[in-house]
């Protein structure tokens, strides 16, 4: 028998947030969905979210009281039972204040709500505060003094560490870790198409050729689906999994694994990856090097690590078992992306829409685009 | 920089039909009538990939300089656009 919980999740306009309101809210419990502009939930099928007992609140987490008067925030504080902290922004290359304000600032206000209010909190980090760190990861290591990639996972570090030290004054909490977000288990489906989509695109579609990285290195992809599975279990079970922490994780696969799959896609490129030291950013042709500078430069160290993530505290509180499927759920990925025409039919690039418009300057056509980095085939 | 496709010390009026053309040469979303109100995400389906598409063919298109990340994120309408070129062309003249 389950008691019937009143739960505020944060973020629940996003992909992740959506996904645990939906399935909490189906599982009877009482859902106050906090959002910060986008009014109308929608679950990662593209359908809106018309549950019972789902109330949207607008409010925004990187102001003290998450913007709420002194009232409602006390009004808040003691209608709630748990907090699941979904906000944060997860996309890369935005100014690193924007990180400090929501992923920092905002779990700080999250923080102070719990502690208003004697609610317990299931706070959504990432597998990535790991940094450049090699080999098994734990559940239980947080700060090992590891390098870290960009702004985004130091944020999400220095959030995590405020969770834990807030449970030396008193508030409970639980931290899911999910590796990088991606479509449906047994669909593919996606909502969203970021970070490793927009890597995806640019390769298959020959605008990125040649990406400094190594073929060993891993990379986890883990269904939204589980990782919203993962998150309402530890939210409802909360008392076995206070204090803990669960990666929420899939099977990593290598970037060979990511180039044998895309090659068995006629209408692919497939990206070489080259050794990171006889990179050449000069050489590449100048719309790559652009592409290079702002979409996959934010990512290029995670073409190098080769760590791997235990996950035995998810192992032994959640009945669904960890995704497995390696190169057949990137299939299934791919799959979904040609259906859904993310992929496969490519818009006209900049040169020929300037071309079109009579707009080709000088400046437009760069070195011949033929053999970047010993990318040609 | 040559083959501009207006005299220098542009104006905002003098931008706008070049902004438009290409804004709506690279929407992924075709058949919208273009107006200042317009949104790059709503009404003409721009993803974040497409938006830095966006941003190379406007520097590219009126030989601009890079044009800086914080002022492309702000933009969220076509007549946003219109006064972001506009402005980064003024500037771009008096250079």
């Amino acid at each position: 028998m389950r008691r019937r919980l009143r739960v505020l999740v944060t973020g629940a306009a996003g992909l992740v947030g959506a996904e645990v309101t939906a399935r909490l809210a189906a599982a009877g419990h009482e859902v106050t969905a906090l959002v910060h502009r986008t009014p109308v939930l929608v679950g990662n099928d593209g359908t809106p979210l018309e549950a019972a007992g789902v109330r949207c609140l607008t409010a925004d987490v990187t102001r003290p009281r998450l913007g709420l008067s002194e009232a409602d925030h006390e009004a808040l504080a003691g209608g709630i039972d748990r907090i699941v902290h979904c906000a944060a922004i997860t996309d890369f290359g935005r100014p690193e204040e924007d990180y400090q304000r929501v992923n920092v600032d905002g779990t700080a206000h999250v923080l102070e709500l719990a502690r208003a209010g004697g609610a317990d909190l299931v706070h959504v980090g990432t597998a990535y505060v790991c940094g450049e760190r090699d080999g098994l990861i734990l559940e239980t290591e947080l700060d090992e003094g590891q390098r870290l990639a960009n702004a985004y996972e130091a944020s999400k570090l220095r959030a995590e560490t405020l969770v834990h030290k807030a449970r030396a004054d008193g508030v409970r909490s639980a931290v899911v870790r999910p590796s990088i977000v991606v479509g449906d288990e047994h669909t593919g489906v996606v909502r969203d198409y970021k970070n490793i989509y927009v890597v995806l695109k640019l390769t298959t579609e020959g605008k990125v050729r040649s990406i400094p990285g190594q073929y060993e290195a891993r990379l986890d992809l883990v269904p939204v689906d589980y990782v919203a599975d993962v998150i309402t279990q530890v939210t409802e079970r909360f008392d076995e999994a206070a204090g803990r922490t669960f990666h929420a994780v899939g099977a990593p696969l290598t970037l060979r694994d990511f180039s044998d799959v895309m090659a068995e896609y006629p209408s692919f490129q497939v990206p070489r990856f080259v050794p990171p030291t006889s990179f050449d950013l000069g050489r590449l042709p100048r719309e790559e090097r652009v592409y290079y500078e702002r979409v996959v430069a934010l990512y290029e160290s995670y073409f190098r690590r080769r760590m791997a993530f235990d996950a035995s505290n998810t192992a032994q509180l959640v009945a669904r078992p960890a995704p497995g499927g390696g190169q057949d759920f990137l299939r299934r990925l791919i799959d979904h992306c040609l259906e859904s025409g993310y992929l496969g039919a490519p818009l006209p690039g900049v040169a020929d829409v300037l071309a079109r418009l009579d707009l080709t300057g000088a400046d437009v056509s760069g070195p011949a685009a033929n053999d970047a980095n010993g990318a040609g085939r | 920089m040559t083959s501009h496709p207006n005299p220098p010390c542009p104006t905002e009026d003098a931008t706008r039909s070049t902004v438009y053309a290409i804004v709506g040469a690279m929407a992924p979303m075709t058949g919208v009538e273009l107006a200042d109100e317009t949104t790059l995400v709503a009404d003409l389906a721009y993803d974040s990939l497409r938006l830095i598409e966006l941003t190379l063919a406007l520097e590219q298109g009126f030989g601009l300089p890079e044009l800086p990340q914080e002022e492309t994120a702000m933009v969220t309408t076509l007549g946003d656009i219109v006064r972001m070129v506009a402005a980064a062309r003024r500037q771009e003249a008096a250079r």
